[in-house]
């Protein structure tokens, strides 16, 4: 009866709001203990320290060749563009980011909307490869993500009402946000992006109660880090202790560095680990010395924003090979001591694994088939560089692209975005990588606020003409490559391992593809219509275990990838969010 | 099927109430928005003294006049809801007068056809006093892009309120307008964006004088204006969209 409808459809927005203040909140222990819970996904990375290794085996490799799609959902809208997202679910209600800063609240059970939130954006938004968005945090009865316009949203997660919105930076001078922010122990923590600008670059901590700042530690050396008490900034130390020591002049100013993949946190040490992004401009002869902290790992004290300890990847980076990469903290024995370490695969084509207590290098090496710029690493896990390996000094020479070298990998990197994944069982990392090269040169660029500054040109080349991608389990013991799957088009996706012997990860030609963990055997594909780019994610819901990934071709290779286009210009764009299960019946099949 | 069946079909599937006066202007919509917007159990009277004005034909149809006036009306006023019955969203604004309530509301609104316009004032007896109004119009305001929406700088102005205080023989009048897009989510690629509470609040006591919620048959740069009979010239307006931006600006008295 009509009268009914009505005066439910008034009471729905009030019974959210009853909902949301009783015990389906996010906490912070849910947040501590996420790679344990089955019942949900409430961190980017499952699990503070980005392992992305889920405990269940519901599905395992003898049975996974039974999944089945159970739903899909459509982001919608003319704007489709690159979908890099990772679901969280929480209490059966998925919420999952879309490009051009939109967000999603989906039943997990049926894939029916509950509620959808799209930021307005303005036109002047500057992102640099592509409206991508990788995901939201969940903290109480909120819904945390970052804008193109490099802005807090804060939602409420019952009805996608705005609770807070907070400015992080000025989108005009570049600035903007596509990493999903954590929360570490009632803080909400996030990056910025904006390395191409001229920026610089921070790691921030808000209340996520109200969006108030509670601390913000510039990542570029020379700049003062603050803490606020009573809404009064107060300093808190320079970073690097003092501006000039790694730097040229002003050129700190506009250094860069911009920890645009968010960070990742380690509670054995109360640590953040951010990655930062190059130093700008490109053209590395502007600024002698090694740049600090560019292309670096940063350990930060979540407390207060102090840098614990750095670890420089690539100093003095002349090839765009961002240090932002994911750090993953994980243990390992040897010789019987258990050594607590982190482990990162950068850009720059080398794999590193550090003591995540001190930062100290305890071995490294390549994770891809080739390195031109740096043939090794020395006893600190600094690059031994190639002579000519660097592109040339447009101020000593002339002609167009004088001085181009090839460097591989490209600056698309050996490994970009995609987060890798680590399997406690088997204790490899199964790290998405991609081979390429690149033709690269320098030019003369001066900075202006809210222009690219680059000051370089270049134009990737796959390296093979067979495949460009490559899924690796590698041996973070012995750099040993276990196993390997070569994919046509670069891999852009990110990497999830389970107990049940599985790896999961995309690929541009659509798939959704399973590898066994120990032999990289293909046991699983599902073409979802469009190239995943997102990150799989794996739950329990009333005894079944679910799969999901979001759909969408786009990222940073459709606008950079030079001649990779061959590869990759017939891939259409899309939107949508695929969602798989194992039918209970179906467990024991085998 | 003519008009008058449809009216006849949808009151027989409807618990009949009582006190539902007939329209006089025979809207199709005018059982259902009623019940929609004011329930079906609080008696509803028609009331001149509930003055709607709006233009005989809108020229713009994305910004048409309303203006209701209450100085004739005698009763204390609990709540007033505006609506438009032919417009996708229907609704205009609901508002909760503070201890002396407005005696004169007026904004710019959205048309999508010609249309009825409906505003019902709740007295302390619990019955709805409602006026009406007719505007005819080339239709289309609902749906058609803002302006904003055409300039790429729309930021640059955004959230600018211009607005101030002017005394009127006895009472002030509070007028102000804000450059927001007022965006209703129906024209293509650009999402829901639009202002939906406004709160003036008196200086001194920081008591609310009016709260009101705005839908998306608000125009876009809004203008509103509110008399009150008794009142300082003397206000701190705060409205907030659906984006969480919120805007505050002083109205009259010293800066």
């Amino acid at each position: 009866m009509r009268s009914n409808r009505i005066a439910m459809k008034f009471s729905v927005s009030a019974l959210a709001l009853a909902v949301s203040l009783g015990a389906h909140a996010v906490t912070d222990e849910d947040i501590l203990n996420d790679q344990a819970t089955t019942d949900d996904v409430v961190t980017n990375g499952m699990g503070l320290n980005g392992q992305r290794f889920s405990p269940l085996s519901t599905l395992n490799s003898s049975n996974v060749e039974n999944l089945q799609p159970v739903w899909a959902f459509a982001f919608g809208g003319e704007k489709m563009r690159g979908q890099e997202s990772q679901p969280m679910i929480k209490d059966g209600v998925m919420y999952v980011t879309a490009s051009y800063s939109r967000v999603y609240a989906v039943d997990a059970m049926t894939g029916e909307e509950i509620w959808q939130y799209d930021a307005r954006l303005p036109d002047g938004i500057m992102p640099c490869c592509d409206v991508i968005n990788r995901g939201v945090a969940l903290y109480d009865d909120k819904v945390i993500f970052g804008t193109l316009d490099a802005k807090l949203v804060a939602l409420n997660k019952d009805t996608g009402k705005v609770v807070w919105i907070k400015k992080v930076a000025d989108y005009q001078a570049g600035y903007s946000i596509t990493a999903a922010p954590i929360i570490v122990n009632g803080k909400l923590i996030t990056g910025v992006s904006g390395g191409e600008f001229g920026i610089v670059g921070k790691v921030e901590a808000y209340d996520p109660n109200t969006g108030e700042i509670l601390w913000t530690r510039p990542t570029v050396e020379g700049h003062m880090g603050y803490v606020y008490r009573d809404g009064e900034a107060v300093e808190n130390g320079i970073s690097g202790g003092q501006a000039g020591l790694t730097w040229p002049g002003d050129m700190w100013q506009t250094g860069g560095a911009a920890p645009w993949l968010g960070g990742t946190y380690d509670a054995s040490t109360d640590t953040l680990f951010f990655g930062t992004g190059n130093p700008a401009p490109w053209n590395s002869h502007l600024r002698p010395g090694d740049n600090l902290f560019s292309s670096s790992r940063l350990a930060i004290d979540p407390n207060d924003g102090s840098i614990k300890w750095h670890f420089q990847t690539t100093p003095h980076d002349g090839w765009d090979y961002d240090g932002v990469n994911e750090v993953i903290s994980f243990d390992y024995e040897d010789d019987g001591e258990m050594v607590r370490a982190a482990a990162t695969a950068d850009r720059n084509g080398f794999f590193y694994v550090l003591n995540r207590e001190n930062g100290d290098f305890i071995r490294g090496f390549p994770f891809v088939d080739e390195i031109s710029w740096a043939s090794g690493l020395d006893e600190d896990g600094r690059p031994i560089y190639t002579e000519d390996g660097r592109p040339g000094n447009p101020a000593e020479l002339s002609g167009e692209q004088a001085g181009s070298v090839v460097a591989r990998p490209a600056f698309l990197g050996g490994k970009n975005w995609m987060p890798m994944a680590y399997s406690q069982d088997t204790g490899l990392f199964y790290v998405p990588s991609n081979e390429w090269s690149m033709d690269i040169w320098n030019e003369a660029v001066s900075y202006k606020q809210g222009a690219a500054y680059l000051g370089a040109g270049f134009t990737i080349k796959p390296a093979n003409e067979d495949f460009i991608g490559v899924l690796r389990a590698m041996d973070p013991r012995t750099g040993e490559e276990v196993w390997r799957y070569e994919n046509t088009a670069p891999l852009w996706g990110g990497v999830m391992t389970t107990a049940g012997n599985l790896v999961f990860t995309g690929t541009p030609e659509g798939y959704l593809k399973a590898f066994d963990a120990r032999t990289g055997e293909e046991l699983y594909r599902f073409n979802t219509g469009s190239g995943v780019v997102g990150t799989p994610v794996t739950w329990e819901m009333n005894g079944e275990q679910y799969v999901s990934v979001a759909s969408g071709w786009g990222g940073a290779v459709p606008l950079w990838g030079g001649e990779v286009a061959r590869v990759v210009k017939d891939f259409n764009q899309g939107g949508m969010v695929w969602t798989f299960k194992l039918p209970s019946d179906r467990v024991a099949s085998n | 099927m003519t008009r008058l069946a449809i009216i006849a079909l949808l009151a027989t599937s409807l618990p009949a109430w009582a006190g539902l006066p007939t329209d006089p202007y025979g809207s199709p919509m005018w059982e259902y928005n009623v019940e929609r917007y004011l329930g079906n159990v609080a008696p509803v009277v028609l009331d001149e003294q509930v003055q709607v004005k709006v233009p005989p034909f809108a020229e713009n149809s994305s910004q048409v006049p309303l203006t209701v006036d209450l100085s004739n009306y005698p009763l204390p006023i609990r709540e007033m809801v505006a609506w438009v019955d032919l417009n996708p969203i229907p609704h205009l604004f609901s508002l909760t007068p503070g201890p002396a309530p407005a005696t004169l509301v007026s904004m710019n609104f959205r048309v999508q056809q010609a249309t009825t316009v409906r505003v019902a004032v709740l007295d302390d007896d619990g019955v709805w006093h409602l006026g009406s109004a007719f505007v005819d119009a080339a239709g289309g305001g609902c749906t058609a892009p803002s302006m904003t929406a055409a300039n790429p700088d729309w930021e640059q102005n955004f959230g600018t309120i211009r607005g101030g205080a002017f005394s009127r023989v006895d009472g002030v009048r509070f007028k102000f307008s804000v450059m927001h897009p007022m965006d209703s989510g129906m024209v293509d690629g650009v999402p829901l964006f639009h202002i939906e509470h406004v709160v003036l609040r008196d200086s001194a006591s920081s008591d609310p004088l009016l709260t009101m919620n705005l839908s998306e048959s608000a125009a876009e740069n809004p203008m509103l204006v509110f008399e009150f009979g008794h009142q300082t010239p003397d206000a701190v307006l705060w409205m907030r969209d659906n984006n969480g931006n919120e805007f505050e600006r002083k109205l009259g008295g010293q800066p």
